[in-house]
């Protein structure tokens, strides 16, 4: 009977597994259909999992003269993550929500600015999940 | 007789866990998977009030290297191979310390001789990085298609920069996913340091235009986002601390410099999906500051490159 239990644990830890890694290759690929070129990666991947109203903090500098396109997504779909871009005096620069949240914009500094990027889920659409964010740079 | 009846039982409880597992992983809505990726890992769900995640949720950004390279050739500045560690030294790197910072650095280093074009020296930094993607175990993000990717677009320094870009994201993806991130979080420390370093060797220069000396003041809140990714390491070897102490040592100068920062109303255009940033900010940094700081990344980077 143990062993029977512990298969069914495997399965469902398997199965799990599974689940959570197609869930991040979805973000992945709906995220990296909007940073191609002229587009350049940073270099990182930034993600979180977020609960019902959590909200995660994305701290980051951007050069004046650059433009800038940040990208976000959850779950499987587009429009399920709500970002939000303010300075360090927390002056509300951007929302997607104003956009139908809109999974990505591009942003244009006339001078180096520090930012925070608030990212949480759409309510209506998701209760948890995994949010992630790209951030590219335009030459 | 019996035996077999239980063995015959149970298999049917298994078979219908497994159907009931299976249809419902087919039949989910994007909410039931998230709820169920929250089952699985266990996480308290807090619903009597707007959370912000202070801790694993507050993720800090690393400018990329090569936006600074870019700068530089931008704004003229000769070629200078002498700013670049020496490919040659990569056989000194025995430990997977020493082997991330350096391949962050020669990764910053590609970028630099790419954005210059010189091609012969950037296949060599290449070569070197290849074998050390191999040895980290990064070769999951530097596959045989993306070196094949690289090695055929060595002289189109813009779809290389493409290519490089993404392969370091998925290697920081690959690295964070495996619980390998203190490897992820040096080679991005060795990106940052060596373009530090090739921005002061530029900016300790009398000549050295103002845009350089902005960058490098600008340097202050990247260096302490760098902290705070570093800092949960600081007590997993001798050499982390060493090297955040070296780093907390030069965010101590930075802190002198000064940064002065006024808001003012974005423009956005929605049609073309973008908002332009009108607030603007103006760095204040006294040429004995500046010396400080090129002599506190040398030494940081010496002791790296050894």
């Amino acid at each position: 009977m143990k062993k029977i239990i512990i298969l069914i644990i495997g399965v469902v830890v398997i199965l799990s597994s599974i689940d959570v890694v197609a869930q991040s290759d979805t973000l992945v690929k709906i995220c990296t259909k909007h940073l191609g070129s002229p587009f350049i990666s940073d270099g990182q991947q930034y993600k979180a999992l977020l609960n019902g109203d959590e909200i995660a903090e994305f701290h980051a500098t951007f050069y004046g003269g650059s433009t800038y396109r940040v990208v976000g997504a959850s779950g499987l779909n587009e429009g399920n993550l709500v970002f939000s871009v303010y300075d360090i005096e927390r002056n509300l620069l951007f929302s997607n929500r104003d956009y139908q949240n809109t999974s990505f914009w591009d942003f244009k500094f006339n001078s180096t600015i520090d930012c925070i990027i608030e990212a949480e889920l759409d309510a209506k659409n998701l209760d948890s999940g995994f949010a992630l964010l790209l951030i590219g740079f335009k030459q | 007789m019996n035996i077999s009846m239980m063995n015959s039982k149970h298999l049917l409880i298994i078979f219908s866990a497994l159907y009931f597992l299976v249809f419902f992983s087919g039949c989910k809505s994007t909410t039931n998977t998230n709820e169920n990726v929250e089952d699985k890992l266990d996480v308290e769900i807090d619903t009597t009030m707007s959370t912000v995640l202070k801790f694993n949720n507050t993720l800090f950004s690393i400018p990329s290297p090569y936006q600074l390279a870019i700068l530089i050739k931008d704004l003229k500045i000769d070629y200078n191979k002498e700013f670049l560690n020496n490919t040659g030294k990569a056989v000194n790197y025995t430990d997977n310390f020493q082997k991330s910072l350096n391949f962050g650095i020669y990764g910053a280093d590609l970028g630099y001789l790419n954005i210059y074009e010189q091609t012969p020296e950037a296949i060599n930094y290449f070569s070197v990085m290849k074998s050390m993607s191999q040895e980290l175990g990064i070769s999951s993000a530097f596959d045989k298609a993306t070196i094949s990717r690289i090695e055929n677009n060595m002289g189109n320094k813009d779809s290389l920069l493409f290519i490089m870009s993404n392969t370091y994201r998925k290697a920081d993806s690959y690295l964070k996913e495996n619980n390998r991130n203190e490897m992820g979080v040096l080679i991005l420390a060795g990106g940052w340091i060596e373009s530090l370093h090739i921005l002061t060797q530029i900016a300790v220069n009398k000549s050295a235009p103002q845009q350089v000396i902005d960058r490098l003041g600008e340097q202050k809140h990247p260096l302490d986002n760098l902290i705070k990714i570093l800092s949960p390491y600081y007590n997993q070897s001798e050499k982390f601390a060493e090297l955040l102490d070296g780093l907390i040592d030069l965010a101590y100068e930075f802190d002198g410099v000064n940064y002065e920062y006024k808001y003012k109303e974005p423009t956005v255009i929605p049609s073309e999906k973008l908002t332009i940033i009108n607030s603007s900010s103006k760095i204040i940094i006294s040429q004995e500051q500046l010396s400080t700081i090129a002599e506190k990344i040398s030494i940081i980077r010496n002791k790296i490159i050894e």
